[in-house]
């Protein structure tokens, strides 16, 4: 596929014919480089389609014309980049759960506020890391693989400080629990 | 792995709809659970928030990432010099906070692997990496000093101005993750790479290559030295065979035969780097922005274990034996007149250690003799074993 300056300046211009034939172009390119990064998976189709969009939405506003493949570049790298952001985290995994409860955020109550402050301060520099990776959607291998360690000592970790975490919940929850 | 108590699945790559829909039946009627819950999530989140803070603008750290894939070379030097000082800036925070350090490295590959994915589609002439003269300079934007480092008061650029590229005439060969695939290089050189890995060089160039992934050389000797180049570290050889292995946490070398230096690659301390002698049997680790490559002490796994082979090269048969009584936990006794012997072959990790062992027999001119059902093998000299 070669895409030519005339050819990205009539798509610019706002040719519908010239933009079809520049998407379809990028769309293998998009593809490979989906597929490449995060496998053969579902998430491959979404990602390639919004890339699409935004360059559809945003080609406009290319500069020059001579630059089609930073400004495709950049599309996909932010696209992948929220999917990062977006796979794994437990911000993402646990909000849906939560929301008919509240949402996942605990409400300002100073006493909610006293119990995370606590509850950060209990994490360990390398457990804190690890929920810091896994919350820019880093997966428990490439965690691993960061920290130099393995994938079950790093999910060990996580285990810990939710360990820690619950012991931090005081009395009040030890009621409860035994209430119930 | 579910937490015995609360029976929330912590350590899952992600819920299943079903895993999920049991949660929230079970949140409902537990308040504990869902008290627990939630500070959890709220942990999660005040982690993610302070991270946050610490970020630079999406758009600097995709140009700091560009410079760092090597995606600016025929850029301006006044771009350069202003992402260089835009990376400078940076580094307390990377140092601070490693996972924003780690971050950045993915998208580093990321950019890379996009330049790569590119070149495979388009032809060298229509890949943008030359500008014509009657193209605009590269815009340079003043902005507000980052909140993020107060000190760094740098010139910042927009990041669609920077894709002026390396030059495209690059061979690459790309492995899918699962899958082994040998190349044979120009110069008689061979690579077994394992996938995810992705060889390239430049076309006539075959004795300087670039390695992402896993790749075990078998270099033919020559006088042009040999390099293979990762991005934390350059491994040189003129004749030899050896393992590389590069991911986030860094680039490990190890040798099976010859000897190897490597060095790290480290642009912000080039007068400090430390290069690092290797011989058969050894293996070093090059850490990210590290300025030497030590030796590191074997743990008992195999560091090529990842290749599927066993790998022996003018090997001594006791480290021959070593290796094959470690992997399929049998003893092997090496007859004394034997053990001056050394072997250069390479076996299927997936065969059967008596099929290897009389292979290797058959190879020094030895008989293979076993114990009964015991996993006991023993190697003797052909006349030995008729005596």
């Amino acid at each position: 596929m070669e895409f030519s300056n005339a050819l990205v300046q009539q798509a610019k211009d706002g040719d519908p014919a010239a933009v079809d034939t520049i998407l379809r172009g990028l769309e293998p390119i998009m593809r490979g480089f989906f597929t490449r990064r995060i496998g053969h998976r579902t998430e491959v189709d979404d990602l390639v389609q919004n890339s699409l969009i935004r360059v559809h939405r945003s080609i406009a506003d290319l500069q020059e014309v001579s630059r089609l493949k930073a400004f495709a570049m950049k599309g996909a790298l932010y696209e992948l980049q929220d999917f990062y952001r977006g796979r794994y985290s437990a911000r993402e995994m646990l909000h849906d759960i939560l929301e008919p409860f509240g949402g996942a955020v605990a409400p300002e109550r100073s006493g909610d506020r006293i119990d995370l402050d606590r509850a950060m301060e209990s994490l360990t520099p390398l457990a804190r890391r690890i929920i810091e990776l896994r919350q820019l959607g880093f997966k428990y291998t490439e965690i691993a693989d960061d920290i130099q360690s393995s994938e079950a000592a790093v999910k060990m970790q996580v285990k810990r400080a939710f360990e820690k975490l619950r012991g931090l919940l005081g009395a009040l929850v030890l009621l409860l629990s035994q209430a119930w | 792995m579910m937490d015995p108590t609360t029976h929330i699945s912590l350590c899952e790559e992600a819920l299943s709809d079903n895993a999920r829909e049991a949660l929230r039946q079970r949140l409902a009627h537990d308040p504990v659970l869902l008290e627990q819950t939630r500070l959890w999530a709220a942990l999660c989140e005040r982690a993610f928030r302070d991270v946050e803070a610490q970020l630079p603008p999406r758009e600097d750290l995709f140009s700091v990432a560009l410079l760092e894939a090597g995606l600016l070379g025929d850029a301006d030097v006044s771009v350069q010099s202003a992402v260089r000082d835009l990376q400078d800036a940076i580094k307390p925070v990377r140092r601070e906070y490693p996972s924003v350090d780690a971050l950045l490295r993915r998208m580093t590959a990321d950019a890379r692997a996009f330049q790569d994915t590119w070149l495979e589609h388009v032809p060298a002439s229509n890949s943008g990496h030359a500008r014509s003269p009657k193209q605009a300079p590269l815009r340079l934007l003043a902005r507000p000093v980052p909140m993020w480092s107060a000190a760094a008061a740098v010139t910042l650029l927009a990041v669609a101005a920077l894709f002026l590229l390396r030059a495209p005439d690059s061979m690459r060969i790309s492995v899918p993750d699962g899958t082994t695939q040998t190349v044979d290089l120009a110069d008689g050189s061979t690579v077994l790479l394992a996938g995810p890995a992705e060889l390239s060089w430049q076309d006539g160039a075959s004795r300087h290559v670039s390695l992402e992934g896993r790749g075990f050389f078998d270099v033919a000797p020559q006088e042009d030295p040999f390099d293979v180049t990762t991005d934390h570290a350059v491994t040189t050889v003129t004749g030899t065979s050896f393992g590389v292995e590069t991911g986030l946490s860094g680039t490990q070398v190890t040798v099976v035969s010859g000897r190897v230096h490597v060095r790290p690659r480290n642009s912000g301390a080039a007068s400090a780097l430390v290069e690092t002698t290797l011989d058969a049997g050894q293996t070093a680790r090059v850490a990210p922005g590290a300025v030497n490559a030590p030796r590191i002490a074997a743990t008992g796994l195999d560091p090529l274990a990842w290749t599927g082979l066993f790998i022996f090269r003018d090997t001594p048969m006791d480290s021959v034996a070593q290796a094959l009584e470690g992997a399929f936990n049998v003893d092997i006794d090496i007859h004394e007149s034997l053990r001056q012997e050394t072997l250069t072959g390479t076996f299927d990790r997936d065969q059967e250690v008596g099929d290897i062992l009389v292979i290797v027999a058959a190879a020094l001119g030895a008989e293979l003799e076993t114990h009964g059902d015991e996993p006991v093998y023993r190697l003797v000299r052909r006349e030995t074993a008729r005596g």
